[in-house]
């Protein structure tokens, strides 16, 4: 769940179908990171969630 | 020449680790050191090679509809594909006894170093996962099967060796201590997968 809210927040600007990014978002230059959408994004995601995950609690961590 | 295409096709395209994401356990858990990797490639790509053939003929003439006409013509009616799953498994696991077998008698620094994760092969999904897809398209002959498990095989080979040879040098890096170990294991197959996704484009024929 939570790596899909980052992907589909930062692919589609959506979350469960419903746009949340408004409109004046795109109008001034932000665009849909389409990289966000494709698979192996999704393993960076994980990633990055053990790195938070692994900073905030350091006895998972190893040498 | 269709067989070359088809060989290619499954190296690099349909790469099983950064195409389709069948067999990331393994993938992930033994890439720590090159010399293991490349033996658990070649296990697995040993394994792909003898039970394609052997899941193609039981496919052929046991589980496709109207395959069992052979045995009495009021059976050509017959469709046992659901039954593939399990019967692909059992065959797996078999092979599987086979080569922990041949390799704690011929190399048992081998068996040693892969531990617990040549037994895993069976439950490889890159192996059950060849056998599916074999299930769905049609290929001409046994032999054209064990052409694309070797295909199949050769490029998880070719992937777990590249990322333990990353990983290997990784030992000299300065890495984020949260991120050590598992965490840049998965963003450097997120890279690799992108990476890949370059050979898309490529039509063989």
């Amino acid at each position: 769940m939570i790596v899909a809210f980052f992907r589909e927040l930062l692919g589609s600007g959506t979350l469960f179908g419903y746009q949340v990014i408004p409109q004046w978002c795109y109008d001034h230059g932000y665009m849909n990171n389409g990289l966000m959408i494709l698979p192996p994004m999704a393993l960076i995601t994980v990633g990055c969630i053990i790195w938070v995950h692994r900073a905030r609690n350091k006895d998972l961590q190893e040498n | 020449m269709e067989e070359l295409n088809l060989f290619i096709k499954s190296i690099f395209i349909d790469n099983m680790i950064f195409a389709y994401f069948l067999g990331m356990c393994s993938f992930l858990a033994v890439s720590k050191n090159v010399k293991t990797a490349f033996g658990l490639g070649i296990a697995v790509t040993f394994m792909l090679v003898v039970t394609l053939p052997i899941n193609y003929m039981l496919n052929k003439y046991v589980l496709q509809e109207g395959a069992l006409a052979w045995l009495s013509p009021e059976l050509a009616g017959v469709d046992l594909s659901f039954l593939g799953l399990i019967l692909f498994i059992a065959v797996i696991a078999s092979a599987t006894q086979l080569v922990e077998m041949a390799v704690e008698k011929f190399s048992p620094s081998l068996y040693a170093s892969l531990g617990i994760f040549l037994p895993l092969i069976a439950v490889n999904c890159a192996i059950l996962g060849a056998s599916l897809f074999m299930q769905q398209r049609d290929f001409g002959s046994a032999g054209t099967a064990m052409i694309y498990g070797a295909g199949s095989g050769i490029g998880w080979l070719i992937a777990i060796v590249g990322i333990a040879a990353i990983r290997e040098k990784l030992a000299y890096s300065d890495i984020p201590k949260p991120l050590r170990g598992v965490g840049i294991a998965f963003i450097i197959t997120g890279l690799m997968g992108i990476a890949f996704m370059s050979f898309l484009g490529i039509k063989l024929g």
